[in-house]
């Protein structure tokens, strides 16, 4: 599966970052387009999501794969294209390098919407990015 | 499993942002949100400060968060309710980005 990964020096110990991905609903606040969390389990390691593209709903269903505090945490999201997403922490003196690796599978029947699999590439690496510098911002004063 | 693709989202409040003031120490904007449902806007808004990582606290119309330097006000009128949101704590980023997240809640969230 093609992947897409993006990373930042984060102002905050190891333990503060990771506290943004225990609560599945904190996504929220910091993912492009999703619009809300549903039906957490009580362990909260599964849930499902709305993604909101273009005035369209699109939700489907997200698994914790992995949750080791505070150096990794991972999910899979179970329907449509699946893909897997995983933030890693890691401590640099007091700050902490945060980076999120999304693989993801190609559609095959949308990729002529996007005219190519290098746009399909472009769009997910941007979203990626943006994820880390938001979750950057919001953790920094 | 399949995703599930719908074109309408009854469930979404519609907010409009009618006007928005960003300098480098202040951010201010006024939203409209269409009365459809009765919204507790304290529980709407005091949930996402929390998801932010933000103590918030509520009184009657108002809520402060950021030690006082951010406030969210709403006054209820018969078809809309006014929210006010004035920041001048954090980052230009920062605010921006808070301000985008409780906008999203106060569309979003049930």
């Amino acid at each position: 599966m093609p992947k897409v990964t993006e990373s930042a020096l984060v102002a905050a110990p190891p333990e503060k970052v990771f506290q943004m991905f225990v609560e599945p609903q904190r996504a929220v606040m910091f993912v492009p387009g999703l619009s809300r969390i549903n039906n957490i389990s009580p362990d909260k390691r599964s849930w499902d999501y709305e993604f909101n593209w273009l005035g369209l709903v699109i939700s489907g269903h997200s698994e914790c794969t992995a949750s080791e505090a505070p150096k990794k945490y991972q999910f899979k999201t179970v329907t449509g294209n699946k893909s897997t997403w995983t933030y890693r922490c890691e401590p640099d003196g007091a700050n902490t390098k945060l980076s999120l690796e999304v693989e993801y599978e190609v559609p095959q029947q949308q990729l002529a919407r996007f005219a190519s699999e290098t746009v399909l590439q472009k769009m997910n690496q941007n979203t990626a990015r943006e994820i880390v510098s938001h979750i950057k911002t919001l953790l920094e004063p | 499993m399949s995703i599930r693709i719908r074109i309408i989202d009854l469930r979404r409040t519609f907010v409009l942002q009618v006007w928005s003031r960003d300098t480098d120490r202040r951010l201010r904007q006024i939203w409209i949100a269409i009365r459809t449902r009765e919204r507790d806007w304290a529980v709407v808004f005091c949930n996402a400060l929390d998801l932010l990582m933000d103590t918030s606290k509520v009184d009657r119309q108002r809520i402060s968060f950021a030690e006082g330097d951010g406030q969210i006000a709403w006054q209820r009128t018969a078809f809309w309710t006014i929210i006010r949101l004035d920041m001048s704590a954090f980052s230009k980023k920062k605010r921006r980005l808070l301000a985008a997240a409780l906008l999203k809640s106060a569309r979003y969230s049930d």
